[in-house]
């Protein structure tokens, strides 16, 4: 929007100066122009009164010539004769010039013609008079004077009547010039006002949008800075953040090499005593034969004790790997983990019921995990004298809505008969080496029902659990559908 | 059936060496069971007294060649001969079994706390 604006204000700009340019140059061609015409006008003027002046010349000489005339007839003196002469070769170049001077006036050169003849006749005249032999004799007479004089009169006229035609020519030409005149200085100052409003426009505007763009600039350089000092800003949070991830994960590694190194070492020397203890056997089986014999408790002791450094090695393990995810047919799964407690099974003699199970999307060696642990402690947990009965099935539940949307989650549940337990420890049963009964007569490491309740985290899910003691349990591990397959198997 | 003559272990632990070689000798008196303690050793070992042995038990983590390399350069440089090798571990790592596979291992055994289960198993894979 500014930038189209923008764009508006400079091409109106460009158009401002481009008409102040034209009018300008107008205004010299213009200006030129009218100084030529001026030239010109005034050129006539001056030709008008140059004709005036030759006309008027013309007639004085002839009047010069004339009474020069008068004088030498009263005086006989000849210095009059002189001056008649004198006047006559003045009379004709003047004529001439006169001629060629109006040469594109047509009236005007009929009028020289019949000023010329007239002169012409005018003159003859003088000089038949002046050359009578009476005269010349110095004999007193009188002389008949009216046809002189008609001439004359002729003549006076011709030249009134071309002095009223120059008059009016010149009247013309300096109307023509003052007219001119007046209209080149109104459309000079109208020009010359019309180039001044462009430019005094495109400068207000240019001032305006000057304004607007320092505006726009200092807002842009405000703005500038605030994004710099943010991503500063940013920048600084994100090295932290990028050192803090490295220190965890090296923390990380060195937490994962500690438990792999320790187990590995612990285990060590565990397996190296049952050993020693199975070949010392082998020398003296006597050593071994009794039930509470030393020895016998050194192995099962060792023995214990590698099972839970397995399985705190396994629950250290049991990270949330998303990697190993993948969809897996829970029937198969429940084949797995009974066929590893089969031995259990069968010592036991307990029945197993699985009903049809989903496929879903998870880790499948951490579910076969769970499946397993919760059927160890369903045989494990037996009521004397009642034979196990384990059940598996499972249940799609709505379990809560997320953006309008239900939310489903897969309910799979293991049932047990076995001796149950008070509501009071549902929690406790899950944390890690928390146990509600002796080893002895329940051998056991805590272990198994934390491993499970992290499973179920691993997969967004979670552990709820039933029970009634001496009556059995059920363990219901919840798994989010949209981390599950929906089909049933 | 094949007469099983030589044998060779290949581990740093002292007393592995001596369960194995105990319950080889249990099993099998007439072999000749030859511990080494380390890839490196074994190598120049089988080099040197040839053809290879029949079979090999071979421990992972050892100083200088470990059991990985060990098996990555006998593969290399005895593939035709008629050698079995076992790994013979502490290690139950599935990420161990799976690499001891795919660079030619027999079999992946992880090593016993029970002497007689030692027994029971040698009885099984060696013949």
């Amino acid at each position: 929007m500014a930038k189209s604006r923008h764009l508006n204000t400079s091409k109106f700009n460009y158009w401002a100066f481009i008409t102040s340019s034209l009018i300008l140059l107008s205004l010299i061609v213009f200006s030129l122009i009218w100084f030529q015409k001026q030239k010109d006008a005034s050129a006539w003027v001056t030709h008008t009164y140059q004709v005036k002046l030759e006309i008027e010349k013309c007639f004085g000489l002839l009047l010069e010539a004339e009474s020069n005339q008068r004088g030498f007839l009263l005086n006989n003196d000849s210095a009059f004769l002189k001056n008649i002469h004198h006047a006559e070769s003045l009379l004709y170049p003047n004529l001439e010039q006169l001629g060629y001077l109006i040469i594109d006036n047509s009236d005007q050169v009929q009028n020289v013609k019949s000023l010329k003849l007239l002169v012409a006749a005018r003159i003859e005249r003088m000089h038949a008079l002046l050359d009578s032999p009476a005269l010349r004799n110095k004999i007193s007479v009188s002389y008949p004077v009216s046809p002189g004089k008609a001439i004359m009169d002729s003549i006076h006229n011709k030249v009134r009547l071309m002095e009223t035609q120059e008059d009016r020519l010149l009247k013309q030409r300096i109307f023509f010039k003052k007219t001119q005149d007046n209209w080149i200085i109104i459309f000079i100052l109208s020009f010359s006002a019309l180039a001044f409003t462009t430019l005094m426009w495109s400068f207000f505007k240019m001032r305006t949008e000057n304004k607007l763009r320092l505006q726009a600039q200092y807002d842009a350089d405000l703005l500038d800075g605030l994004v710099n000092e943010r991503t500063t800003e940013i920048n600084h949070i994100n090295s932290l953040l990028t050192e803090q991830n490295i220190k965890l994960e090296r923390k990380n590694r060195d937490l994962m090499s500690f438990t792999n190194i320790a187990s590995h070492d612990l285990k060590e020397p565990l397996r190296k005593i049952s050993m020693f203890v199975t070949m010392i056997g082998r020398s003296n089986p006597e050593l071994l034969s009794e039930e509470s014999g030393y020895f016998n408790k050194i192995s099962s002791s060792a023995k214990r004790m590698q099972i839970l450094i397995d399985s705190i090695l396994q629950y250290a393990q049991t990270d949330d790997d998303n990697a190993g995810f993948q969809d897996t047919n829970l029937n198969e799964t429940a084949n797995l983990a009974i066929e590893s407690l089969s031995e259990k099974i069968k010592e036991k003699n307990a029945t197993v019921k699985v009903q049809p199970l989903p496929t879903i999307f998870c880790n499948p060696s951490q579910i076969e995990q769970l499946f397993i642990n919760f059927m160890d402690n369903g045989l494990k947990y037996s009521r004397p004298g009642v034979l196990p009965i384990l059940e598996i099935d499972a249940q799609l539940e709505e379990t809560g809505k997320k953006g309008g949307h239900q939310i489903q989650s897969w309910q799979i549940n293991f049932r047990d008969n076995g001796i149950g337990f008070e509501e009071a420890y549902r929690e406790k049963i899950f944390e890690i080496f928390q146990r509600l009964h002796a080893n002895d007569e329940y051998p056991g490491t805590g272990i198994g029902l934390a491993i499970c309740k992290k499973i179920a985290e691993n997969h967004h899910g979670q552990i709820i659990v039933k029970s009634v003691l001496g009556e059995g349990s059920v363990f219901s591990v919840i798994l989010p559908v949209n981390k599950t397959l929906t089909h049933n198997a | 059936m094949k007469e099983v003559n030589r044998v060779l272990l290949v581990d740093d632990d002292k007393d592995d060496q001596k369960f194995l070689k105990d319950a080889l000798n249990d099993l099998f008196p007439n072999l000749e069971c030859i511990a080494i303690n380390n890839g490196k050793a074994a190598l120049e070992f089988i080099e040197s007294n040839p053809p290879p042995p029949q079979y090999i038990f071979l421990d992972l983590n050892m100083p200088f060649v470990n059991g990985f390399e060990f098996l990555r350069e006998f593969k290399k440089e005895y593939n035709s001969s008629e050698t079995t090798i076992y790994i013979y571990s502490t290690s139950s790592n599935g990420r161990d079994k799976e690499k001891a596979k795919i660079l030619g291992a027999d079999d992946y055994i992880t090593k016993f706390s029970d002497f007689d289960s030692l027994k029971a198993k040698l009885k099984n894979i060696i013949h």
